[in-house]
């Protein structure tokens, strides 16, 4: 009796804690199971789509400024210097769908002021319709005196906060003065950095200076970075802002060898487009040894690396046919180098630069006075369609100091030939790429010894412009607009001169694609996708650059995202 | 002689009940001369119960009629013949006299003539040697009282003769007496229709007594009186049908002058007995109380009847009723008895915590020690700031004005519910209603031991072993959820893992009591405000104690209806605005955060990095990272394995349920990182997975407490091993919180700069538009009125919007241009909108740890447009970004862009409800002792005899007596 009970009692034991066991081991393997799928398994997410308006800000007064004339520096009592304008430059400007009114900029450092060499605002009114109005202009001058000679041009651009400069030089013999013009109605409060050679240049002066609204101020860059071979002038305003140009004279054993304005480039960045840099005499005149640039007489890509880590940089040479010539460099960090082109043969090429950290370049070409650009016949402007060459191609500059060319009710010179020519189509470019670590400037011996009275042209790294852009040509000598397409697909640009259509021009993808222009003309470019482009101007001992700038950023659309 | 004896039998229903009546009246000792029986509208079945009846009248009445009324038409029947020495006897169906019962009453009757109704011992159907009922009384303030209730009877009541009245079951009453009094008050057709005819018998000058002799069983059919069922239906319409009698006697028996005052104060009084009943723990007798209240009021011509009926059969004062009504005293000793004998059966199963004998206190007064010690860096500080830690209003009244519904105070104009967490902070801040900012501080301060306090309280509930408790207590109070959030300024976060364990706590005592109950629903909608996303899970988890607990649904029933009070308007917003998702966003401002990984998560981590227990800075060899994470993974594992352990313990069902809280807990950290409905600017932002992980704690520390006791009182060696581990996790984030390493700081309850804040000193609705510059180059715009963004100010809906409305452009467009050239046509939009400041914010930078090259881009375009604005003042750097102000700002047009007009009648419709919701909750909250227990039989304690079966009651404890 007893043992039954017993034996009951372990029985049901025996399948209570059997039961227990078995509900607890399924019970751990579906909690593993179930940590193991939140753990493996992706479960659906959702990720919502924050609203956002893209406002396009209501269309504004525009203002832009060309820097007006070539400055020279006069020599006062003592060491005193003051400036003064030398000069009138000539001004093509254009308009869409408004009115254009030119008015003189004060420029009190300028003693001489004469109202047509005095910097030029060229104003439009805000648009009382839901049209963009575009306006846009560009100056010129040829100098010719004991201390200027050579081809200048710039384009009229807009006001900005933050700009970068790449060019200029305060070496002996060199002059570079900085024009800040502030056509804001608020005091601009600028501050100066210079990146060098030997690093970032600490000089008197370089913060605080006070640009009134409406005028413009004249500045030596040799009093704030006196001495340096490659300086980058990084140019900051707080309150109003400021339209910051380079001026760039160089004199050699007392004669003037060249005169540039140089425009703001494109913000450091790790990737950089300068397109048009022509180079010629490069058979000739290539000097540098061991991958050094030694001279300004030479051409190079001025690059800076304004940030704390070293660059690896990579410049790619685009011509207009052939394969891209590629070289590399590491620049160390906070420091400015030059790189020489060496083994490139003479036609007009685009560079892009990559970089592993942000870089500021802008490339200097020589215009040399014994050199002409266009005596090879591989230079020559083809002519599209008709290969006759153009008889007016090679004109030789009509400088018409003080011919405003700004009514835009005027049609352009309507001598010149509509079309559209493509420039240096067949020019034989060494096809050799570069080996990495590499040079360009592996050249031979010194070709030939500098001869005064030439020109040289800085090309700055440009943004690219996208719809409707308007570019005005000046009438300097052999204008060719230089297009690069960094898309994967081909662009097809459109042209128009005044009401007329000109033929379609397609540039391939990543490709470069150089027409000549009419001198004075004033074309309407579109471009669906952004295209980069600069107009250079080149003959023997002159030469000149224009990038082609979007409009300043401050006045597209914007995302806002209210809550 | 010997009267004639009319017995009055009125049925509703023929079967056993009235068979067995039937069967008692043939074997009286004196049989009734005439017995009528009243048909009440039982269509047929109890003519078919008639059969082998003795001799009687049937009438048939044509539907079923009160009680009184069915008794009036049989005797309309028997007037014919009547003479002076005639009585009536009153039966139900359900009303079987034992043998002699006739013969004692009218045995009574005979012997003092002044007598004029007598009534028999009324005794349970079912166990005959218990009464019912013998005598009925009214206290002084006229509410009935039976004299004797639910006894056995052991003859201790016989001494009683005189009454002031008896009940219906058996009542023997001289007919002419009946004549003279009307019959019973057609105002009183189920409850005290006897008390009012005894009542008007005393005042006509007759007496009233009880027979202890004579016996009637009843059943309580509901033929006599209301149905005396348990179920809880029946009552509910017993305490409203009581109520109502007692409401309409009160009218009745009135002096005159005050029967006005009387009926006017039927709604106040009903009013005040609806709260009084809430707290009493009663609340399904809140609707009969109205009911009651409204049909005593619409029944004056039928008091007036009775009352004229009084009048014209009184002969003596209501003074000579007043020896025969229970006194004051007598009341209250009857009172006491009934709640003692409430909480003897109320307390069957309550076991007191020792909450300062078995580690409670200690395992609080630990906690609060490492509390304060982590948070040395907060000593002193009046407001916290950083993360999604915002100042509240600095006043308690503009805290209180954000609930509800109203003009959103971030955005131009907007008119929105509230969230529900604004009346959290509400009462959180009226805490601390001199400075309300500095309840989050306190919050800081009490959040780990509060928390601990609350799993000590949990497992309290299912253990008594100190050692497993206490282990609760610490793993929970250190749980690196909680750490992280308190790391990470997330006081919503913060108040979920506080609140959590102290709503399981009252979830499990639900069933035993409507306060409990009560606390819970509270609670529920505190943590679902705090982390609507945790919602889902908590309410999974009260769909699964519905379906169990069976017999005391009720209670579990109510939990949600605060909460969904409170969410209600800003579901409906969000469903018509076809963003259903957003509902779950977390209250509070967006902030974003490194979220962790799956693997990560399920150590119980919201964010990556494993607490700091990795480094993510890469500066350390990665074998290091390695090693840390195996360490946590080896901590981790001991709670798992003790977790698991549970399941095989002597509970495991307790622990089955515990684990699959956690899962479903980690499963909805889970889902909801995954959802990024909530937006900074323009980065989606997902919801903090940190609440579902408190959750999943939560049940994770159950399962191994009760995984614990599986070594039973050797529970400890378990419990210092799983304390071990749980404290050496935290160790890092403690460290963190002490370092002041996290994101909170002490700081000033001001999010502007001081220069705006002085501003708003003077000119209250001052705008400031904030601009943030965006990873994508485009800017996020928000406009902050006053003194800056305060918590309570943050509302979902604005922060999960996705449609843009009128307003929302109107603010992109002036954004816009402001960041463009030429601002100048701003000024006047700028007046419009009285914005007197403009910030541009350092740059977001989603989820990458520096802004974007684009945000820098337009970080320069902005303010290189707001430099040049020549309609504003550049003021400079500041601590929260670079100002700029608006000098020529008047508010003067704002108010019409936020009318007050507009927000009604909304604004007093929701508010009115919620409050309303909230305060009868919180009225059933309020414990004032067990309810009384009433209509419920009296059970024997059912002893399971086969122990092999486990109680399903998860809930139970594992209490020993060995401990």
């Amino acid at each position: 009796m007893l043992w039954q009970v017993i034996s009951m009692t372990k029985r049901r034991n025996f399948l209570r804690y059997g039961l227990r066991s078995a509900a607890g081991l399924v019970g751990a393997g579906i909690a593993a199971a179930v940590v193991g799928f939140l753990c493996i398994v992706p479960l659906p997410g959702f990720t919502a789509l924050a609203r956002s308006e893209l406002v396009t800000p209501t269309p504004t007064d525009q203002r832009l400024i060309c820097p007006g004339a070539l400055v020279d520096v006069l020599s006062l009592d003592g060491d005193a210097t003051a400036f003064g304008a030398v000069g009138i430059p000539e001004y093509v400007t254009s308009a869409s769908d408004t009115a254009i009114t030119q008015t003189p900029v004060a420029a009190p450092d300028d003693m001489v002021g004469d109202e047509l060499a005095q910097p030029q605002q060229l104003f439009a009114p805000a648009p009382t319709t839901d049209l963009t109005p575009q306006i846009a202009g560009v100056q010129s001058q040829r100098a010719a005196t004991e201390s200027l000679s050579g081809f200048a041009t710039a384009a009229c651009t807009q006001a900005s906060t933050d700009a970068w400069l790449v060019g200029g030089s305060t070496e002996t013999g060199r002059t570079t003065l900085l024009l800040l013009t502030n056509p804001t109605e608020v005091t601009a409060n600028v501050s100066l950095t210079v990146l060098s050679e030997r690093g970032w240049v600490v000089g008197p002066g370089s913060s605080g200076i006070v640009v009134e609204p409406g005028t413009q101020r004249i500045l030596s860059l040799a009093a704030i970075a006196p001495n340096v071979n490659n300086p980058v002038v990084h140019v900051t305003s707080t309150g109003g802002q400021v339209v910051p140009t380079l001026q760039q004279t160089v004199v050699r054993t007392l004669l003037p060898d060249g005169v540039e304005l140089i425009a703001q480039g494109a913000s450091p960045n790790v990737s950089l487009v300068i397109p048009g840099v022509r180079l010629s005499g490069m058979a000739t005149h290539q000097s540098s040894e061991g991958g050094m640039v030694t001279s300004d007489q030479e051409p190079a890509v001025r690059v800076g690396v304004p940030g704390s880590q070293e660059s690896e940089v990579t410049v790619t040479a685009y011509g207009v046919s052939g394969e891209p010539v590629t070289v590399k460099a590491t620049v160390a960090p906070e420091r400015v180098v030059e790189l020489p082109f060496g083994s490139l043969s003479d036609g007009i090429y685009t560079l892009v630069i990559s970089a592993t950290e942000p870089v500021v370049a802008a490339a200097r070409t020589i215009n040399y006075a014994d050199t002409d650009p266009f005596a090879t016949s591989t230079a020559t402007p083809t002519p599209v369609g008709t290969s006759t060459p153009r008889a007016s191609g090679r004109p030789t500059p009509t400088a018409s100091p003080g011919a405003l060319s700004g009514d835009t009710a005027t049609s352009p010179s309507k001598a010149q030939t509509a079309a559209l020519d493509d420039v240096g189509g067949d020019g034989p470019v060494s096809g050799e790429p570069v080996a990495p670590g590499q040079t360009l400037g592996s050249g031979g011996a010194v070709a030939a010894s500098p001869l005064v009275g030439g020109d040289f042209t800085w090309n700055v790294a440009t943004l690219p412009v996208v719809g409707d852009t308007l570019l005005n040509v000046s009438s300097g000598p052999h204008p060719t607009l230089t297009l690069f397409n960094s898309n994967e697909t081909d662009i097809t640009l459109k042209f128009a001169q005044g009401d007329t259509a000109l033929p379609d021009v397609t540039i391939p993808a990543n490709g470069v694609r150089a027409v000549s222009l009419a001198p004075g003309a004033r074309y309407v470019l579109s471009s669906e996708m952004p295209v980069y482009a600069t107009v250079s101007y080149a003959a023997t001992g002159l030469g000149a650059s224009m990038p082609l700038t979007p409009a300043s950023p401050l006045g597209s659309g914007i995302r806002v995202y209210p809550r | 002689m010997s009267p004639t004896v009319t017995a009055i039998l009125v049925a509703r229903a023929g079967g056993e009940h009235l068979s067995q009546t039937l069967d008692a009246l043939t074997a009286q000792t004196r049989r009734p001369d005439v017995l009528v029986v009243v048909d009440n509208g039982s269509r047929g079945s109890v003519a078919a119960s008639l059969s082998d009846a003795p001799a009687h009248k049937l009438i048939t009445m044509p539907g079923v009629v009160p009680f009184g009324e069915a008794v009036e038409a049989a005797a309309r029947t028997v007037a014919l013949e009547r003479s002076d020495d005639d009585v009536l006897w009153l039966l139900g169906q359900d009303t079987a006299p034992t043998p002699a019962a006739l013969e004692r009453l009218l045995g009574a009757l005979e012997v003092s003539p002044s007598v004029a109704i007598v009534g028999p011992k009324q005794m349970e159907w079912d166990r005959p040697d218990y009464i019912v009922e013998y005598g009925l009384s009214m206290t002084r303030r006229g509410r009935a009282v039976s004299l004797v209730t639910e006894e056995l009877d052991q003859g201790q009541h016989d001494t009683v003769s005189d009454v002031l009245a008896v009940g219906a079951n058996g009542l023997l009453i001289r007919e002419p007496v009946y004549r003279l009094l009307g019959g019973f008050d057609p105002g009183l057709p189920v409850v005290d229709d006897a008390l009012d005819l005894c009542v008007r018998a005393r005042l006509a000058g007759h007496r009233v007594s009880v027979v202890p002799d004579a016996r009637v069983l009843t059943a309580g059919d509901g033929v006599i009186g209301p149905v005396m069922s348990p179920r809880l239906r029946a009552r509910v319409r017993r305490a409203r049908l009581t109520r109502t009698a007692q409401l309409y006697r009160g009218m009745v028996y009135a002096p005159s002058f005050s029967v006005f005052w009387l009926w006017w104060a039927l709604g106040p009084r009903a009013i005040f007995r609806a709260i009084w009943l809430l707290l009493a723990k009663r609340p399904h007798e809140v609707g009969g109380e109205f009911r009651s209240a409204l049909s005593v009021a619409f029944s004056l011509p039928t008091v007036s009847r009775a009352r004229s009926q009084i009048a014209r059969s009184r002969t003596t004062g209501w003074w000579a009723l007043s020896s025969l009504r229970m006194s004051s005293e007598a009341v209250r000793r009857r009172n006491a008895l009934e709640r003692e004998q409430a909480r003897q059966y109320h307390e069957g199963a309550r076991r007191p915590l020792h909450f300062f004998t078995s580690g409670g206190a200690w395992t609080t007064i630990a906690l609060a020690i490492v509390s304060l010690v982590a948070n040395v860096p907060l000593l002193g500080a009046h407001a916290i700031g950083g993360g999604a830690l915002l100042p509240l209003s600095a006043k308690v009244g503009e805290l209180w004005g954000q609930t509800g519904y109203g003009w959103r105070s971030l955005a131009l104009a907007q008119l929105d519910p509230a969230d529900p967490f604004a009346w959290v902070l509400a009462v959180m801040g009226s805490g601390t209603w001199w400075e309300p900012s500095f309840a989050l501080v306190a919050l800081w301060f009490v959040a780990i031991p509060l928390a601990g306090a609350g799993a000590w309280v949990v497992m309290a509930r299912l253990t008594d072993r100190a050692g497993v408790r206490v282990f609760a207590g610490l793993a929970y109070g250190l749980a690196p959820t909680l750490l992280i959030a308190l790391n990470d300024g997330r006081p919503a976060a913060v108040l979920v893992h506080i609140l959590l364990p102290w709503l399981f706590a009252a979830g499990l005592r639900a069933p035993r009591s409507w306060s409990a109950s009560a606390i819970a629903a509270l609670l529920f909608a505190a943590v679902v405000a705090c982390a609507p996303s945790l919602g889902v899970a908590l309410l999974i988890v009260w769909i699964g104690s519905v379906v169990l607990t069976g017999r005391y649904i009720g209670r579990f029933l109510a939990i949600p209806i605060p909460a969904v009070a409170l969410f209600a308007p800003v579901v409906v917003v969000q469903l018509f605005s076809g963003n259903p998702l957003g509902m779950l966003a977390d209250p509070g401002p967006v902030v974003p955060f490194a979220g962790a990984t799956r693997w990560e998560m399920a150590l119980g981590y919201p964010t990556s990095g494993l607490g700091g227990w990795l480094d993510l800075t890469g500066s350390i060899d990665v074998g290091i990272n390695i090693a840390a994470g195996l360490v946590v993974l080896v901590l981790v594992a001991v709670v798992a394995a003790l977790a698991v352990a549970g399941l095989f313990s002597a509970h495991p069902v307790r622990a089955q349920l515990a684990l699959f809280i956690a899962l479903l807990g980690l499963a909805s950290a889970a889902a909801t990182v995954g959802l990024r409905v909530a937006f900074e600017g323009q980065t989606a932002v997902a919801l903090w997975p940190g609440a579902g992980l408190s959750l999943a704690s939560l049940g994770l520390i159950v399962a191994a407490s009760t995984g614990m006791t599986v070594l039973r009182r050797f529970s400890y060696y378990p419990a210092i091993a799983g304390t071990v581990a749980v404290v050496l996790l935290a160790v890092p984030l403690v460290g963190a919180l002490l370092m002041g390493t996290g994101k909170v700081a002490a700081s000033t309850d001001r999010t502007l700069p001081a220069y705006v804040v002085a501003t708003a000193a003077s000119t209250p609705r001052v705008g400031t538009m904030v601009i943030t510059p965006q990873p994508d180059g485009g800017i996020a715009t928000v406009l902050v009125r006053g003194q800056g963004m305060t918590l309570d100010q943050s509302s979902t809906l604005i922060n999960t919007s996705v449609g843009t409305g009128e307003g929302q452009q109107e603010l992109a467009h002036l954004a816009g241009d402001l960041s463009s050239t030429g601002g100048a046509q701003t000024e006047e939009r700028l007046q419009q909108f009285g914005i007197g400041y403009i910030l541009l914010a350092p740059a977001a930078t989603g989820d990458s740890a520096d802004p974007s090259a684009d945000a820098t881009n337009v970080t320069t375009r902005v303010r290189a447009s707001l430099d040049a604005n020549p309609t504003l003042a550049p003021i400079g750097e500041t601590d929260v970004g670079l100002l700029w102000s608006y000098p020529n700002v008047s508010t003067a047009e704002v108010d019409l862009l936020t009318p007050e007009s507009a927000t009604q009648p909304w604004r007093t419709i929701i508010l009115s409800v919620q409050a309303l919701v909230i305060i009868l909750t919180l009225l059933v909250a309020i414990p004032t002792g067990p309810p009384r227990v009433e209509g419920r039989r009296r059970q024997e304690p059912v002893t399971t005899e086969d122990e092999d079966f486990e109680p399903v009651d998860a809930l139970a404890g594992d209490f020993d007596d060995e401990a």
